[in-house]
């Protein structure tokens, strides 16, 4: 297992060579004026202003020059400057990181508790109107456009009931960060309400996340639920269910001691591809509640056309993935014993 | 109904289990401002910005020699000048420096720091930024670059240091090469902010020696070291900017009085990026912003706010911003969007002033301004907006009538163009809906003539929305045949108006080519002081009556300037060399309890020291 | 049983008649005046949707549990009543300028929505099409940027299907060919695909359509191209692996091996032995994301960086309702219209293939 965990590794750098040069590629579409215009909010008002610009950002060199001289400045540990975020890509993945990580992880736990819940429902009553209800609920929720639900959300629960406010947190916790009375340990205001034994800060973030959280989630349990589902139908008809039965256990009892836990192994290889969609799904959300995440800027960042920040974001994608599909592949090896990884 | 009713009942019910209390009627945070905005600021230094949001921020930071004159903008106060003289020839400004002006950091004002300030702007000169406005008058030069390439580096700061130099104990002196009567207005602007000396220095900047400037010479936004910080004498001074989030400022309580001899009444003034129109009404509506950007076209949601006494609109009030389409006179050879006269390319098709003419007449402009407008604009005949010098309310355009479109046309390249038809493409930059009803607009009536004349090859007339980075290549490229572009002034004089729409290097004249139209008679109407006269081409009559109103001494109202400002005007209607211009007025909505705000089309956005709330 | 069987095909058949005649019928009736051979999309889009039609009624007949499922049977209703609007689209709708039936009709020239006309929208579109009213006349779902939303509505059917099918038949032959090609030939051609195929997937979904679009959109111009060409290139990556698994495990079945023996050539082995058996699983996955192709095209549209402006795309006139949706209890109609129909579509699609996979479940077999 070691060797292939060694071998996955030693892919990440080839795979992250392939996914900038593609990139960099792709930008190469572009002329050097169509760049300048990341850099130009107005009609440029003096009449050299484009030329200049192009030169100044050595926008008129060939890409593969730009590309080589890039390489070097990452080599040095210097990722360049998010015009997007208005600070270096490094500090920017770092600032808006902690946000999106909030947020999914929040979004998780609905995700998980629900669509697991739901899916194991509905395999015990197959058929049944429970069944059918509840995977239309999880179907209209993969068939909602999200931009349509959080807009609606919002409407309703924010500019009408004012319960749950946009954004990140209240501006009353944000000078308490300034004047240094609340003290962020890891930048996720939850976590940081509770170190700091902060309970109304804890509330006021909580208020602003749940609908976000909600809107994030409620698209991901129709993938948990149908996974959990038929792997939970097809628990129940081994034979180890049908003794435990035999033997006068009560329902309840087969289904969460026995069943359950082992049609949770397939559903933990889920891991993954939730990881996947939240990280796709936190692009509209985002933007929509104006929350600061890292899926917000890297759209900012794409329609402006802003290539080093693009391709921050990109390799920072590439390298969770990765990493995160192979601790879902060793884990799974722990799980399962069927399961060898060669 | 109903089903709201039960909704409500559900929502009363949660609210109480949730304890969460409505914030209604109540002030929210009455010791801040709050307002919720479009975008981010670009820059915190005073020479880089050039946009109005960074102009925002340095407005209410930084302080300037002087200031507009209350809803003035062409009236200007003393700020950190005490007084200021001009010499009888208009080319040398001599200001006496406040004395008694504390930075928020400590440092005190003195004349060096007016002095660095203004050298250090000259020798930044970033690209697309403001400081042309300034070096144009003071050096006779477009940039910086180019004089330095002219007389080498060390020669030009040198010219630099001589044009803005400390002359007394309390004196700044400012040279310029030519007179330019409008200058005291340029400095203004937030561009020509004052910082300390000392403090610039300290964290690294330019070193106010000549050996090498070069080194601070236009750089990247990041790489300026005021890029974030700041440290000025207004009556805010900076808490922190949360780059693409917010920007918190808070009262300056050393503050030296400024205008009304008083600190700002209001703590804390934050400023929120809210890109999502839905979301920033939301904020709005919940009373956690003061004031937010309202774009256009969606002034009708916040009617019934307005209506409910729940929020106050100022306005409409007449803008400094000028929505125009331009008329290229000759397309590049290559371009994509090519005219075509009887199925041949044809770049100099706009060339022929009936069909011009023709485009003018068929844009119906009441109609446009009521529907797209929402009423809320003025049709301006020439190029300079209602409330500057030179505005022309007698000056006549083209009335929208079919029957005259319809007569230019048949007379636009001879009759040939009738019978033979024509390909046009109509371009803008993609998003803005109000310039796609305008493009579609003249589309639809121009294809409509087919309909007079079956059988013959048909007018065929496209609109095509371009990317922005598109679009601005394109435009510099001079291949757009015809391009809606909106020019917003950057200080308050027809000068920023005649030279963009009308001037060898404008910002346009790239993409309008009027050197191709050659041997212009000019007959004087307005300024008879001047004689008739022939010019080789178009772009030589507009070049020297921009300059001649540019130099003329006389700039006040009834004066020769204006004179031959209305001058330009009048040629740019005869000569169409634009599809209808309009001046677009602009409205701000404010929570009831926002007090002391008023209108100066020459603010960059707000300027919270005048305002307090309750 | 044999003698029933006959009659199912013969029902089949009959069908099939029907639908072709049908086909026939429109593209005779609407040749004229609607350039279908100037504007191909219309005439593409209809094949498609006449294919869908077809497809949906054998596969009916074929699996009676589709009918049975109460689920799938309102899938396959929801399917097919957007079908019959795509196909009826000419007459629900009549084209304003008929060279270019997909842009939307427009009446004025301001952004401000306007609320329908009449008590009842049916009777409105009943209006339209007996010709008593033009589109800007009878405005069954209102204006929105005086865009109507109604004839965005039915011409925006035959686009999704357009959109869905074409992107989701695109990505899975692209998945095929790679798939199939590092499977078949294996070791290095295997390893470069499939770091290939790792590269690509290193790329969110969305976020990289949006870089893509964003990045073409300069060259390309706003459209369906531009789009679609970012919803296509990093749409692929899981049919390849799909397919790769499933041609893996056929390589080594004895009618390749015997194949292989009698001296056929590598494109014939994999064409006609081995793709045909492994390529099911592939298609059946593949039809099951049309919905959420439709729903991703529309997001991109919500972006900005979908179909230009105007253009009957739903996704577009979803985003058009973006910023009057704090508004929303004034203006419903322009957020309730399409997003229903957007809803609706790609559940359809949902419920089918929901119902599909459990029948196909290998590991479902035998469960009632």
């Amino acid at each position: 297992m070691l060797a292939y965990i060694i071998r996955r590794l030693l892919l990440l750098p080839i795979l992250l060579l392939g996914v900038t040069i593609f990139v960099f590629a792709v930008f190469a579409l572009l002329s050097p004026e169509m760049r300048a215009s990341l850099y130009l909010a107005d009609v440029p008002k003096s009449p050299d202003a484009m030329d200049r610009i192009i030169k100044k950002y050595g926008l008129d060199q060939p890409i593969h020059i730009q590309y080589w001289q890039w390489l070097n400045q990452v080599i040095r540990g210097d990722l360049g400057w998010s015009k997007t975020a208005q600070r270096p890509v490094s500090e920017a993945l770092l600032y808006y990181l902690p946000a999106t990580l909030e947020l999914s992880l929040w979004a998780m736990l609905p995700v998980i508790l629900v669509g697991i819940w739901l899916g194991i429902l509905s395999a015990v009553h197959q058929d049944k109107l429970i069944d059918h209800t509840m995977r239309v609920f999880a179907l209209v929720g993969w068939s909602l456009p999200t931009f349509v639900f959080g807009l609606l959300m919002l409407m309703y629960f924010y500019a009408r009931l004012q319960w749950f406010p946009p954004g990140q947190i209240s501006d009353w916790v944000t000078r308490e960060v300034i004047n240094g009375s609340f003290i962020r340990y890891t930048q996720m205001y939850t976590i940081d309400a509770i170190l700091n034994w902060r309970w109304d800060v804890f509330w006021d973030s909580l208020r602003h996340l749940i609908m976000p959280v909600i809107t994030l989630s409620y698209v991901q349990w129709a993938l948990l639920l149908r996974v959990t589902r038929s792997s939970m139908l097809e628990t129940l008809r081994q034979e180890y269910i049908m003794t435990a039965r035999a033997k006068g256990l009560k329902e309840s009892v087969v289904i969460n001691k026995h069943a359950a836990r082992n049609a949770m192994i397939p559903v933990a290889t889920m891991g993954g591809l939730l990881l996947i969609g939240l990280l796709n799904g936190v692009v509209i959300t985002e933007t929509i509640f104006n929350y600061p995440g890292i899926g917000r800027w890297a759209a900012d960042a794409a329609i402006r056309l802003d290539i080093l920040s693009v391709i921050g974001f990109t390799l920072f994608n590439g390298v969770l993935l990765v990493v995160g599909n192979l601790i879902v592949d060793v884990l799974y090896a722990f799980i399962d014993p069927r399961v060898r990884l060669e | 109904m109903k089903a709201v009713w039960r909704w409500g009942a559900l929502a009363a019910a949660l609210a109480l289990v949730l304890g969460v209390t409505s914030g209604l009627a109540q002030i929210k945070n009455p010791d801040t401002y709050i307002e919720a905005v479009i975008g981010d600021l670009e820059t915190l230094d005073p020479a880089w910005h050039y946009d109005t949001s960074s102009a925002t921020a340095i407005f209410n930071i930084y302080e300037t020699l002087v200031f507009y004159d209350g809803e003035a903008i062409d009236k200007f106060v003393p700020m950190l000048a005490e007084s200021w003289t001009v010499s009888p020839d208009g080319s040398t400004y001599t200001f006496k420096i406040r004395k008694g002006v504390k930075f928020h950091l400590g440092g005190d004002l003195t004349p060096e720091d007016v002095a660095y300030s203004f050298q250090r702007a000259l020798l930044q000169d970033r690209s697309g930024g403001p400081i042309h406005m300034i070096i144009e008058h003071v050096l006779d030069v477009a940039s910086i670059d180019e004089l330095a390439k002219k007389v080498g580096d060390a020669q030009a700061c040198q010219q630099v240091l001589n044009a803005i130099r400390v002359t007394g104990p309390d004196t700044v002196e400012i040279k310029l090469a030519s007179p330019f009567g409008p200058f005291i207005q340029i400095l203004a602007g937030s561009w020509t902010s004052i910082i300390d000396k000392e403090w610039a220095i300290g964290l690294g900047d330019w070193d106010g020696k000549c050996d090498n400037w070069r080194k601070w010479w236009d750089p990247k936004a990041e790489a300026s070291k005021l890029f974030d910080k700041a440290n000025g004498t207004g009556p805010y001074k900076l808490v922190k900017w949360d780059k693409g989030k917010e920007l918190i400022l808070e009262r300056n309580d050393n503050y030296w009085g400024g205008l009304a001899k008083r600190p700002a009444i209001l703590k804390n003034y934050i400023r929120k990026v809210v890109p999502e129109w839905g979301t920033r009404l939301a904020i709005f509506e919940a009373g956690d912003a003061d004031s937010i950007d309202v774009p256009r076209p969606f002034v009708a949601a916040m009617e019934p706010l307005v209506k409910a006494g729940k929020a106050r609109m100022h306005g409409p009030l007449p803008g400094n911003i000028m929505q125009s389409a331009f008329i290229n006179f000759k397309v590049k050879e290559g371009s994509a969007y090519m005219p075509k006269l009887g199925g041949a390319d044809k770049p100099d098709l706009l060339l022929d002033l009936n069909l011009r003419r023709a485009l003018n007449y068929c844009f119906d402009t009441a109609t446009y301004i009521k529907e797209s407008w929402l009423g809320e604009a003025k049709p301006i005949n020439g190029v300079i907006i209602e409330g500057r010098l030179g505005y022309n309310p007698e000056q006549k355009g083209y009335e929208f009538s079919l029957a005259k479109c319809e007569e230019e046309l048949k007379a636009a390249w001879g009759g040939k163009l009738w019978s033979d038809g024509m390909r046009l493409i109509l371009t803008f930059n993609q998003g803005n809906i109000a310039r796609r009803f305008a493009a579609e607009m003249l589309e639809r009536n121009l294809e409509d003539m087919n309909k007079k004349r079956p059988g013959r090859p048909i007018f065929s007339v496209d609109v095509l929305d371009l990317p922005w980075p598109t679009y601005l290549k394109a435009m510099d490229a001079g291949e757009l045949a015809v391009f809606w572009v909106g020019w917003l002034e950057d200080y308050a004089h027809p000068h920023n108006w005649v030279h963009p729409y009308m001037f060898r290097t404008g910002s346009f004249a790239i993409g309008q080519n009027f050197s191709t139209l050659k041997d212009v008679e000019f007959k004087p109407v307005y300024a008879t002081f001047l004689e008739a006269k022939k010019y080789p081409t178009l772009q030589d009559l507009f070049d020297d009556l921009v300059v001649k109103a540019k130099k003329e001494p006389d700039q006040r109202k009834g004066g020769r300037a204006e004179k031959i400002y209305f001058e330009l005007n009048r040629l740019a209607v005869e000569y169409a060399i634009n599809i209808q211009n309009i001046q677009l007025q602009v409205r701000r909505y404010e929570q009831i309890w926002v007090k002391g705000w008023f209108y100066n089309p020459a603010y960059p956005g707000t300027y919270v020291y005048w305002l307090s709330k309750g | 049983m044999s003698a029933v069987r006959a009659w199912l095909r013969h029902s089949l058949l009959w069908i099939y008649l029907v639908l072709g005649g049908l086909f026939v019928f429109v593209v005779l009736s609407t040749r004229q005046e609607l350039g279908l051979f100037e504007e191909p999309l219309f005439l593409i889009s209809q094949i498609l949707v006449f294919g869908v039609v077809a497809t949906i009624i054998t596969a009916a007949y074929r699996m009676r549990k589709l009918l049975q499922n109460r689920l799938s049977l309102i899938g396959i209703v929801l399917v097919l009543f957007f079908a019959a609007i795509a196909i009826a689209a000419p007459w629900l709708a009549p084209p304003e300028n008929p060279r270019e039936p997909y842009r939307i009709v427009r009446c004025g020239y301001t952004h401000m929505p306007q609320p329908p006309r009449g008590d009842n929208p049916l009777e409105q579109i009943w209006k339209i099409i007996t010709k008593q009213e033009t589109i800007c006349e009878a405005r069954p779902f209102g204006l929105i940027q005086s865009y109507d939303i109604y004839y965005g509505i039915v011409w925006g059917t035959s686009m999704a299907f357009f959109v869905g099918l074409v992107l989701t038949g695109l990505n899975v032959l692209i998945g095929l060919v790679i798939g199939s090609l590092g499977a078949y030939f294996g070791r290095w051609v295997d390893e470069i695909l499939m770091r290939i195929t790792d590269i690509f997937l290193a790329f969110p979904f969305l976020v990289a359509a949006i870089t893509l679009a964003a990045v073409l959109q300069p060259s390309l111009g706003r459209g369906l191209l531009t789009a679609m060409v970012a919803l296509t290139v990093f749409g692929w990556m899981s049919y390849a692996r799909l397919i790769r698994g499933d041609i893996l495990a056929i390589k080594e079945r004895d009618y390749v091996y015997a194949a292989h023996a009698i001296g056929a050539p590598h494109y014939r082995v994999l064409l006609r032995h081995i793709i045909p058996n492994a390529i099911y699983p592939t298609l059946v996955v593949g039809s099951m994301d049309i919905g959420s192709y439709v729903l991703n095209f529309a997001a991109l549209s919500f972006l900005g960086l979908g179909a230009e402006i105007g253009f009957a795309d739903w996704g577009q006139m979803i985003s058009f309702a973006r910023d009057w949706i704090p508004r929303l209890s004034d203006h419903w109609y322009i957020v309730v219209y399409p997003g229903m129909a957007i809803l609706l579509f790609v559940l359809g699609w949902n419920l089918i293939g929901d119902a599909f996979r459990d029948i196909l479940d290998p590991r479902l077999k035998g469960a009632k």
